[in-house]
């Protein structure tokens, strides 16, 4: 993958996990309750990008992404260093299946670092 | 805008989120349905829409990425792949956008800095002042920068003739002012005579300030400087001579209000601490006075020269220049930097000479003439063009500039900037519609409301429109419209005058090819008074056949 490709496929993957991981959230009021979160939680992960009626989850948004990375050794290595983050935002899917109150502001903290992460490897190029 | 209390939104969106956003959240704003949809998907139907229905729209809430068949996508040259262009759709559209509705409120959805993953790909669109900037992810910033775009619009439909141009430099600077005037801190306003100085400070920076005070002008180059003081600060009875009762300064006359101090590089070396007190303190002492006064005014500084130099010159007193917060320091570019704006501003001067009183009944006069109705109680449209006529015209008067005509105007150095414009512009029309005019009563046919403006009055005008104004520039500039003067110094200012005038003349004779009728047209506005100006010529030691000397 030359480098021109590698900004493409970053630029694409903030936009899908960096920014839409974390719009659901983003966008509902600041006093919303655990049934509003909940559900936008599950709007994030699971229905991360749309395309007409298909959604897209977040998780097989990343496992493309690290596929298509696994093509040469130099952007795998780089890709692991951003699975812990990721792996942290994709975490918060078995808080969906329980009743356990969530704390936004957590939830908030961990998508947002996926972002971050994906920004940062995009300034290196 | 359509409705103050609900403006209506228009979202381009390949996806529901943001257009579900507006609608269930931001009940103050109307979400615009497009043909029952919430959004428009892609930049095609979107330009199309707002091209039939562009009125409707008070602000644009535009994505930047759009996953859409490449076939639905707007051309971005710069992009090198498709997954780009996908990418950064949304600057292709705000380019098209920008193309057709220069003044459309448009919010992108994207931070500012994301764009600089273009650097070297794509150009980033212009910072210009009715395109703003939000992370999509952020809903308290998206709704300020929606208010915030909604207000600056509606401010900038009621600035009536504050011109700003298409400019970037000068629509970056609106953003800048607007958020200047509504600080307390000075401000400084540098430019040439004509950039609009005192036009920018009271129609813009004082109405922004919120401040219910009044606005208050003073122009300390006009005035004595033995009353410099008094004129500012006020004075007691009996302070100096002629104080016949306590008289308010400026300062006072504008408590609660703004002071627009013009000139201020001609304050007085031993007033500039006085001035530095009064704005260190809020509080001046009338002259005579014993008593204490203390004012609250937003003070905006202005002045042709550069302060920063006269500073370094040691002209200008170092610590009131750091009083008047050379943070705030704004430049208004002369036109000439500005060679993109100059069509704007002409068509913009011509449409605005159509509503005086004037020009208005030679534009009725003409519309008639070309078989139309206009309203006796309404100004009729005028509308200036460049190149050559089209077939068909519009509802209101044409005048077509030649290209040769406007090549000449572009070359043109413009030391009177944008009041030189605005006055040539006015006589281009008027001289043009009067022409018609006497034609018509000569028994002329007019095909249509489409008049041609005479390369050879634009020639004409450009040399006389310069004349009149005040040596500006720092040197002497030769050149199209400009005469070159040596001042050298003299006993008194009235020799420096009469040298000057005689330069003045000398020049001018040449250019009118020693014709004096014509000299005095430019001069005294009307041809028949040679005499006079060959008595001037006389009075100032010159003789005429010096003058005819090659």
């Amino acid at each position: 993958m030359d480098a021109d490709a590698l900004m493409d496929r970053l630029l694409e993957l903030e936009h899908d996990l960096g920014k839409y991981l974390l719009l659901p959230l983003s966008m509902l009021e600041p006093e919303a309750d655990q049934a509003a979160l909940r559900e936008a939680l599950s709007q994030a992960l699971l229905c991360t990008r749309k395309s007409g009626s298909h959604a897209v989850p977040a998780r097989q948004l990343w496992r493309d992404f690290e596929a298509e990375m696994a093509a040469s050794d130099t952007t795998a290595a780089r890709a692991r260093e951003l699975r812990p983050a990721v792996e942290r935002a994709l975490g918060w899917e078995a808080a969906l299946g329980d009743q356990r109150a969530l704390c936004r502001e957590d939830i908030e903290a961990d998508l947002g670092a996926v972002r971050a992460a994906i920004r940062s490897w995009l300034k290196e190029l | 805008m359509a409705e103050l209390s609900r403006p209506r939104v228009l979202v381009i969106d390949d996806g529901e989120l943001h257009a579900r956003i507006v609608a269930e959240r931001f009940g103050e704003l109307e979400l615009i349905r497009p043909g029952g949809k919430a959004q428009i998907g892609d930049g095609p139907s979107a330009l199309s829409y707002l091209r039939r229905h562009a009125k409707r729209v008070d602000l644009v809430l535009l994505d930047v990425s759009f996953d859409l068949p490449e076939a639905q996508l707007l051309e971005l040259p710069e992009a090198r792949s498709l997954r780009r262009r996908k990418r950064f759709q949304g600057v292709a559209i705000l380019r098209e956008i920008r193309r057709r509705h220069p003044r459309l409120p448009v919010v992108l959805l994207t931070a500012r800095e994301d764009l600089d993953w273009l650097d070297g790909e794509a150009e980033a669109p212009a910072q210009e002042s009715m395109t703003y900037y939000v992370d999509g992810n952020d809903l308290p910033a998206l709704r300020v920068r929606i208010q915030g775009a909604l207000q600056a619009a509606a401010l900038g439909a009621e600035e009536g003739e504050v011109l700003w141009g298409g400019d970037g430099a000068l629509l970056d600077m609106r953003r800048r002012l607007s958020v200047l005037a509504r600080g307390r801190m000075p401000l400084i306003l540098e430019g040439e005579t004509g950039t609009g100085k005192s036009f920018l400070a009271e129609r813009f920076v004082h109405r922004l300030s919120g401040r219910a005070g009044p606005f208050v002008v003073v122009d300390l180059s006009t005035v004595p400087q033995e009353l410099v003081p008094a004129h500012l600060f006020g004075a007691t009875r009996g302070a100096y001579t002629g104080a016949v009762s306590d008289r308010k300064g400026v300062f006072e006359a504008a408590h609660g209000g703004t002071l627009f101090i013009d000139e201020i590089q001609s304050v007085p070396p031993e007033i500039q601490k006085q001035l530095l007190l009064v704005l260190q303190d809020g509080r001046l002492r009338p002259l005579g006075g014993t008593r204490e006064v203390a004012v609250d005014v937003k003070v905006v500084a202005a002045s042709s020269q550069d302060l920063e130099q006269a500073v370094a010159q040691g002209r200008f007193r170092a610590d009131l220049y750091m009083r008047l917060s050379p943070a705030t320091r704004t430049r208004i570019p002369p036109l000439r930097e500005r060679p993109a704006d100059l069509e704007f501003f002409a068509r913009r001067f011509a449409r605005r000479s159509g509503e005086d009183s004037d020009i208005a009944p030679l534009c009725r006069q003409i519309l008639k003439a070309a078989g139309q109705n206009p309203s006796p109680n309404q100004s009729p449209a005028l509308e200036l063009h460049i190149g050559r006529p089209r077939a068909a015209g519009g509802d209101g008067v044409e005048l077509w500039m030649p290209e040769s005509a406007w090549s000449t105007l572009k070359q043109h150095p413009w030391p009177g900037n944008l009041r030189e414009l605005s006055m040539l512009v006015h006589n281009l029309v008027a001289f043009t519609l009067v022409e018609a005019a006497d034609a018509l009563e000569a028994g002329a046919a007019l095909e249509g409301p489409r008049l041609q403006i005479d390369a050879a009055l634009v020639s004409r005008l450009l040399p006389a429109t310069t004349a009149r104004l005040p040596s500006q520039a720092p040197e002497a500039v030769s050149g199209a419209g400009r005469i070159g003067i040596e001042i050298t110094p003299q006993g008194t200012l009235n020799e420096v005058s009469r040298a000057v005038e005689r330069q003045y003349l000398g020049a001018l004779f040449r250019s009118c090819e020693g014709d004096l009728s014509r000299m005095a047209l430019q001069l005294l506005g009307d041809g028949g008074r040679a005499r006079a100006v060959r008595l001037r010529i006389n009075q100032l030691g010159v003789k005429l056949k010096d003058l005819r000397r090659p």
